[in-house]
């Protein structure tokens, strides 16, 4: 054989090895790209896609978790029972989930991709304003049903506000407006805003919820009496603080109330604590309602009060059944979102059911007229697609988030100062 | 605008967000001037540094500072072969080849450090990291004088290094003209692994101090890799001393600029602070000319 000869035999061997690779990598990635669960066709009907997308990396990785484990246990109980009813035969439910590495971008992406590649019959989507709005547009776009929570209502509704509201995609969670108010609500009841020199430091992120919470902070500091010293806003991605943490000290405030992804919240109280600075009261908004923020902080949590929404202990039907499943079905620790994502399931499903089809508009007319008791509370929508949950307030007790208002909801003592 | 007292403490705090800066960019300052190779898998080097500190105090009890004297040998014990049998083979083949693999095993170790310790932040707590004390009427963290102190120590012992031992000289060889000092006996595939493999342990130190300043988490590698190169650019590809300077002349301009403008706009002034050196200085401000 000439040299010529087994060069071209060489190169084209290795051409055909890199293909064959390369083959391989794609139908490994296709498998593990997209991570569907749910059963196999029944007997009566075939399979029906519902699409779901969550933050599983990035910072709002925590809250991915737990929505993936709570949509996942709900189609698991659905399909246990046949699944839903389209045209009277019972489908199984197959979930396709992507992850959106808590960006919006990648969130839009991934629902169009659901929605034409997946051929899924409505979507789940995301926590949080940042990936949850853009999410919803993607489907509100393709005309296909969309259920979120997590989503505080007044950002939600504020991208649709000028366009005539949502006409597929629905919210349901707690109001910014109720939120602020029980940020100073709880201390008021509880008398401990005496204990206090009334002055309030206000800080946000530029989040798509960071002006909300920061104009609703804003009414409701004054209105309860507190003098408000407004901290500029921090980049989401922020990890120094020290100008803001001297400002802090400045302001003399004793409640410091602030907004944040979970990384930056972390990093915010350790600088606070190296800096020597700690007000009597800190309300940590959006990131400190993870498990993992008190596992990173450790006995820096203690104390620390969360703008809440859902415990296993809040008495709703089936929330402290959840509670102790998850535990035992579950690695990670549970977190506040997984009561109404496993409620936007049972919103999802009851609505196809109620539907009796995939139309569209028939499902997004059964999931208007939702009004009913479920694990995270009672839901009825309104006209502009969104219900309110009972707004809560927990704080971090020994590493457990400990209801402490409504006072009538209290599964523990306040904390107050902090330790 | 801001007092005396916050411009001190600007300087201060500055200093030391710029020793953790130093002990980032070292390793690739280092690689990169020896090997004229971008490392794009330095960022999880730091993490994965991080994460084996985590989990040897969560099993054993280990301060972080002490359990680094296990990560970063183990970290460098991972890098060398990567080096030495992945990377070495395709270096003589362009700045192309080795940098896509560089890139490639960052991904491929994300994807690992997520599905080995979960996407969940993590910290490193100690009592100390949440110290502090006064100095000129500034509270200063204890933290903060750690890393400055990290950063110093490391730096003038890769000094020490480079210039008093025979490694030192044949990894300055190699760097000067790999061909030559092979010529003249210097094995530089095995400099340039151990090189690597430096440059790995540094960054698990790095990321020791960010585990203990900060929190980390399977994708955080990246951020600092980027701050690592502005560090490099700053102070000159190769040099120790502009290592350091670099980072604690970012550190400090950074601090001393966020308390004019707020914490918002620190990494805008380190990238314009970059920008203006590049524009008057391209090889950085100790980094030597080099001809076209």
């Amino acid at each position: 054989m000439k040299l010529s000869d087994h060069s071209r035999w060489t190169r084209l061997a290795a051409v055909l090895a890199i293909a064959m690779l390369a083959v391989a990598v794609l139908a490994l990635a296709a498998g593990c790209g997209s991570n569907d669960s749910g059963g196999g066709s029944s007997e009566e009907g075939g399979e029906v896609v519902i699409g779901v997308d969550a933050s599983m990396t990035g910072p709002l990785a925590g809250f991915g978790a737990h929505e993936k484990w709570s949509i996942e246990a709900v189609v698991a109980d659905y399909n246990a029972n046949g699944g839903v009813t389209i045209d009277g035969k019972q489908h199984q439910v197959k979930i396709v989930l992507y992850d959106d590495k808590s960006d919006g971008n990648v969130a839009a992406k991934n629902v169009d991709t659901l929605i034409t590649k997946d051929k899924a019959i409505a979507i789940i989507g995301p926590i949080v304003p940042t990936v949850g709005n853009p999410a919803a547009l993607a489907a509100e776009r393709r005309g296909v049903p969309y259920i979120e929570s997590g989503n505080p209502l007044e950002p939600f509704l504020a991208v649709k506000a000028d366009s005539g509201g949502w006409k597929y995609a629905f919210d349901f969670f707690v109001s910014g407006a109720n939120l602020g108010k029980s940020t100073f609500q709880w201390l008021a009841d509880y008398g401990l805003d005496k204990e206090t020199n009334m002055k309030v430091a206000t800080v946000v992120d530029n989040s798509a919820d960071g002006p909300v919470f920061d104009a609703i902070w804003t009414a409701n500091a004054e209105s309860f009496g507190w003098t408000e010293v407004e901290m500029p806003p921090y980049p989401m991605n922020a990890t120094e603080f020290g100008s803001l943490i001297t400002k802090l000290k400045e302001s003399d405030a004793d409640y410091v109330v602030a907004l944040g992804d979970t990384p930056v919240l972390i990093a915010l109280r350790k600088q606070m604590d190296a800096a020597g600075y700690k007000p009597k009261v800190m309300d940590f908004a959006r990131g400190a309602q993870l498990q993992q923020f008190s596992d990173a902080l450790g006995p820096l949590a203690e104390g620390i009060v969360i703008d809440s929404y859902w415990t296993p202990d809040t008495g709703y039907p089936g929330a402290a059944e959840l509670g102790t499943r998850f535990a035992e079905e579950s690695d990670i620790s549970i977190g506040q979102m997984v009561g109404p994502s496993y409620a936007t399931g049972q919103i999802l499903m009851d609505a196809i059911t109620a539907a009796n089809s995939t139309d569209p508009d028939k499902i997004v007319a059964a999931i208007a007229a939702t009004d009913g008791d479920f694990v995270c509370g009672p839901i009825k929508f309104d006209a502009n697609h969104t219900a309110t949950l009972q707004s809560l307030i927990t704080q971090w007790q020994s590493g457990k988030s400990e209801i402490i208002w409504p006072v009538d909801m209290a599964t523990a003592e306040v904390i107050f100062p902090l330790p | 605008m801001p007092s005396a007292n916050d411009l001190l403490n600007a300087v201060l705090t500055g200093l030391g967000i710029g020793g953790l800066f130093a002990v980032i960019a070292l390793g690739l300052s280092l690689v990169f001037g020896v090997m004229r190779l971008m490392n794009l898998v330095h960022g999880e080097l730091i993490v994965l540094g991080a994460y084996i500190v985590y989990y040897l105090g969560a099993s054993a009890g280990l301060d972080p500072l002490v359990a680094t004297l296990i990560a970063a040998p183990a970290v460098a014990l991972l890098a060398y072969p990567l080096q030495h049998y992945g990377l070495s083979p395709v270096m003589s083949r362009g700045a192309e080849a080795p940098l896509l693999i560089t890139f490639g095993v960052s991904v491929i170790l994300q994807n690992l450090f997520i599905v080995g310790f979960s996407a969940d932040v993590r910290s490193l707590n100690t009592s100390y990291a949440g110290a502090n004390f006064n100095v000129l009427g500034v509270t200063m963290p204890v933290i903060y004088v750690i890393c400055l102190a990290v950063a110093i120590v490391l730096l003038l012992g890769t000094h020490f290094l480079l210039t008093r031992t025979g490694f030192g000289r044949r990894l300055r060889a190699s760097s000067e003209d790999a061909v030559a000092a092979g010529v003249m006996g210097v094995n530089v595939r095995r400099v340039y692994s151990l090189t690597f493999a430096f440059a790995a342990a540094t960054a698990a130190l790095g990321g020791t101090l960010i585990g203990l300043t900060f929190s980390f988490a399977p994708t955080t590698g990246t951020a600092y890799l980027v701050t690592g190169f502005a560090v490099v650019v700053l102070g000159g590809v190769g040099s120790v001393k502009g290592t350091l300077l670099g980072g604690l002349m970012l550190g400090v301009i950074e601090s001393i600029g966020a308390t004019f403008v707020g914490d918002g706009w620190r990494v805008f002034i380190g990238c314009i602070v970059v920008l203006i050196v590049l524009s008057v200085r391209p090889q950085g401000l100790f980094g030597s000319a080099r001809g076209a």
